[in-house]
C-alpha cells in the first residue's frame, strides 16, 4: 500500500511538473472558478439577508432592543432603565425614541372643499436628533435638506415612503406634492400642528423610510405626555456578550416585567429568519449545482487525460507498477489541482473579494449586499470541492487502468 | 527454464475466430538466448506476449522455474513481472515524463528499494551502456538508439529472470541496431536468459537458438 502511495506520488509530480503548463493552468482555472461560484453564489445570497440584518441592527436596533410588552403601550421605567444602560460602561451608545401614531396633512392651504384630502397616516417619531445620529448615522442618509438638529422645534423630517414622489409602490398613501421647505400639519388625537419639513431621509431598513421624525422635547410638547415613557431604545455595546450580560442584568433588576430587552438575533422577525434559511438553502443548492457540474469537468479532463495516456499506462503495468499505484498518481493530480484552484480561490476571496463587496456592497432595495465567507464554511467547501475531485479522478483512471494490459500497449 | 505445453491463443471477432497459436511446445534454458522468428502473422509477438505475461492464453500452460505462471491472478502476474521479467519493446515505451535515470528507476522504487538507492542503481546501469551522461534527459532529448538501449537499462536494471524483447532492433538504424544487440551479447554472457522476436536474419543468428514459427506452430 505504501509502497504504490509513494510511486504514485512519483508518478504524480513528474506528470504535473512535466505537463503543459497550459493544461496544468486551465484545469487550475476551472477549479477556481468552481470553488468561486461554490462560495461567492451561497456568500452574496447569505450576505443579503445579513445586509438586512446589518442594516436593521446599525440604523435601528442596536445590540439589544428594549420596546413594550406586547399588552402594553410603552416601556414602563424607562426613566430607571435609561439610568442602568447609561451606568454600564460597555454601552457604547443608545436612543431613546418616543413613537405615536398621527397623521400628516400638505397642501391644506390651497385645497378646495371638493378635493380629497392630501393625508397620510404614519408613525411619529420624537428622537433626540444628536444621539439618534450618533446612534444610526442618519444624517448620512438624507436624500432631501438636512437632518434634525439639536434645538430644532417646529420642524420634521418625513421618511421617504411618506413622499409620493420618493413613493416606489404607488398603491402605498402617501404625500403628493411635497418637498423640504414645505409646510404639513400633523394631527395626533386633538393636537394639531404646522411643521415645515427640512428634510427626507431614506434608509434600506425600510422602518426609516416609513416614519416622520421630529425632536424629543418637541414631541413630549406636542403630544402632551404626562411621562418620560419611551416607545423603543435601541443599544450599542462592545461585544455581544456585553448585550447579553447587560440584558440579564436588566432581567435580574425585574425590568422584564416592564419591557421586551431583546437581542437583536431575539428581535429578528421570523419571517427575515425563515429568508436566511431560505437564501442560505438556496445558496447551497446552486453551489451543490457548481459541484456536480465540477465533478463532471474533472472526470472529463482526468478521463481524457488517461485516455491519450492509455498506452504508458499499459506500460506501466506492463513493467509490474500496480494498477494501484497507477490510480493513486491519477488521485493525485485531481487532489493537486482541486487543492491549488481552492487555494487560489481562497486567496481571491479573502484578498480581493470580500474587501471590495465590503467597500462597494451591492445596492439591493432593501438592503447594501456584502459577501460572506466565513473561514469555516470556505474551508468545508473546500473540503467538499478536493473530496468530489479526488472521486471524479478516481473513477476515470480505474476505468483507464482495468483495461487489458496488452490491448493498452499496442493501442487496440 | 521455460517450459511452454500446448499453448493456444485465438482471437474473436464477431463470430470470426482466429487461431493464432496452435499448441506451441517449448523449452528454454535458463541462461540461453533465444530468437523467436518467422514471417509476419505466423504469431511470434502473440507467443512472446504470452510467454512474457502481458496477455493469457487461450488454453496451454506456461511454467517458469516450477512456477505455472499461467495459472496466476492478475495481481500475481503483475507482482510476478516485476520481479521476474523485464521488457523491452519495438518503440522503446519509455514514460515521456520521466527522464532516462527516473525510468530505469521506476521499477526498482515499485520493489519497495528507496529512491536513492533506485537512483543509485539506474546511473550504473546506465552508465554501463554508455548513458550516463544523458541520466536526466527526458526520452524526447534522446535519439531513437539511445531510447532503445535506456529501455534495456530498464529492462535489466532489477536484475530480471528473463529478459524478454519484441523486435528491439525494428526502428533502429543498423548502427544502433547492432548497438542494441551487442548489448543483449553482452548480458547473454552474464547469464541472462533472453527471448527475442525477430524478423532480421543477421541478429537472429546471434542468438544461441532460433525457434521458427509459421501458422502457429513450431516448425524448427
Amino acid at each position: 500500500m505504501w509502497k504504490a502511495v509513494q510511486v504514485g506520488w512519483f508518478l504524480a509530480y513528474r506528470q504535473i511538473k512535466r505537463s503543459s503548463i497550459w493544461t496544468t493552468s486551465l484545469i487550475v482555472f476551472i477549479m477556481t472558478l468552481t470553488f468561486l461560484n461554490l462560495v461567492v453564489t451561497s456568500g452574496i445570497l447569505v450576505g443579503l439577508i445579513v445586509g438586512i440584518n446589518q442594516e436593521f441592527k446599525t440604523r435601528l436596533n442596536g445590540d439589544l432592543t428594549i420596546s413594550p410588552l406586547d399588552e402594553k403601550k410603552q416601556i414602563e421605567k424607562t426613566t430607571e432603565i435609561i439610568s442602568l444602560i447609561r451606568s454600564n460602561p460597555e454601552v457604547k451608545i443608545f436612543s431613546t425614541r418616543y413613537i405615536e401614531g398621527a397623521t400628516l396633512e400638505a397642501g391644506y392651504k390651497t385645497r378646495k372643499d371638493a378635493d380629497e384630502p392630501n393625508k397620510v397616516g404614519a408613525p411619529l417619531v420624537g428622537i433626540n436628533p444628536v444621539q439618534e445620529d450618533e446612534f444610526g448615522g442618519l444624517s448620512a442618509k438624507m436624500i432631501e435638506g438636512r437632518f434634525l438638529e439639536a434645538g430644532d422645534s417646529d420642524v420634521v423630517v418625513l421618511g421617504k415612503d411618506l413622499v409620493e414622489k420618493y413613493q416606489i409602490d404607488a398603491n402605498r398613501p402617501s404625500l403628493k406634492n411635497v418637498a423640504t421647505g414645505d409646510k404639513i400639519r400633523i394631527k395626533i388625537g386633538d393636537n394639531t400642528k404646522e411643521y415645515i419639513i427640512v428634510g427626507i431621509i431614506q434608509a434600506k431598513a425600510d422602518v426609516i423610510s416609513g416614519r416622520v421624525y421630529m425632536a424629543e422635547s418637541e414631541f413630549l410638547k406636542f403630544t402632551g405626555a404626562v411621562n418620560y415613557d419611551a416607545d423603543e431604545i435601541g443599544i450599542k455595546t462592545t461585544t455581544d456578550a456585553a448585550a447579553l450580560a447587560l440584558q440579564k442584568t436588566l432581567k435580574e433588576n425585574g425590568y422584564g416585567q416592564f419591557a421586551k430587552i431583546q437581542t437583536f438575533e431575539e428581535g429578528t422577525p421570523q419571517f427575515v429568519r425563515d429568508i436566511a434559511a431560505l437564501f442560505g438553502t438556496l445558496g447551497n443548492f446552486f453551489g451543490s449545482i457548481g459541484i456536480v457540474v465540477a465533478s463532471i469537468t474533472l472526470f472529463i479532463v482526468v478521463f481524457i487525460n488517461a485516455v491519450t495516456r492509455r498506452k504508458y499506462i499499459g506500460i506501466l503495468k506492463g513493467i509490474g507498477v500496480s494498477e494501484r499505484a497507477i490510480e493513486y498518481a491519477y488521485v493525485m493530480q485531481s487532489f493537486f489541482y482541486s487543492v491549488i484552484g481552492s487555494g487560489i480561490g481562497i486567496f481571491i476571496t479573502y484578498t480581493f473579494l470580500v474587501p471590495f463587496f465590503q467597500a462597494n456592497p451591492i445596492n439591493f432595495p432593501f438592503s447594501d449586499g456584502i459577501l460572506v465567507a466565513p473561514l469555516d464554511g470556505t474551508l468545508i467547501r473546500m473540503g467538499i470541492l478536493v473530496f468530489t475531485a479526488i472521486v471524479a479522478g478516481y473513477i476515470p483512471a480505474k476505468m483507464i487502468v482495468r483495461q487489458n494490459t496488452l490491448n493498452a500497449i499496442l493501442g487496440r | 527454464m521455460i517450459t511452454v505445453q500446448n499453448l493456444v491463443k485465438t482471437f474473436q471477432e464477431g463470430e470470426v475466430i482466429t487461431h493464432v497459436l496452435k499448441g506451441v511446445d517449448l523449452t528454454i534454458k535458463t541462461g540461453e538466448f533465444v530468437a523467436i522468428m518467422g514471417r509476419s502473422g505466423a504469431g511470434k509477438s502473440t507467443l512472446l506476449y504470452q510467454v512474457s505475461l502481458l496477455d493469457h492464453p487461450s488454453s496451454g500452460a506456461v511454467i517458469i522455474d516450477d512456477v505455472e505462471v499461467t495459472a496466476l491472478s492478475t495481481t500475481e502476474r503483475t507482482q510476478y513481472r516485476l520481479n521476474n521479467l523485464g521488457y523491452v519493446f519495438q518503440d522503446y515505451a519509455l514514460i515521456p515524463e520521466l527522464t532516462a535515470k527516473e525510468n530505469v528507476a521506476l521499477p526498482l522504487l515499485m520493489q519497495g528499494m528507496p529512491k536513492e538507492k533506485a537512483y543509485k542503481k539506474a546511473l550504473e546501469v546506465l552508465a554501463s551502456i554508455g548513458l550516463a551522461d544523458r541520466a536526466n534527459n527526458l526520452p524526447s532529448k534522446l535519439s531513437g538508439g539511445q531510447q532503445q538501449r535506456v529501455s534495456i537499462a530498464r529492462a535489466v536494471a532489477h536484475d530480471p529472470k528473463i529478459l524478454f524483447a519484441d523486435e528491439p532492433t525494428a526502428n533502429l538504424d543498423s548502427e544502433s541496431g547492432q548497438m542494441v544487440m551487442n548489448l543483449f551479447q553482452e548480458l547473454h554472457k552474464k547469464g541472462q536468459t533472453i527471448v527475442m522476436v525477430t524478423h532480421e536474419e543477421e541478429y537472429g543468428k546471434l542468438a544461441d537458438r532460433i525457434v521458427r514459427l509459421s501458422d502457429g506452430q513450431v516448425v524448427k
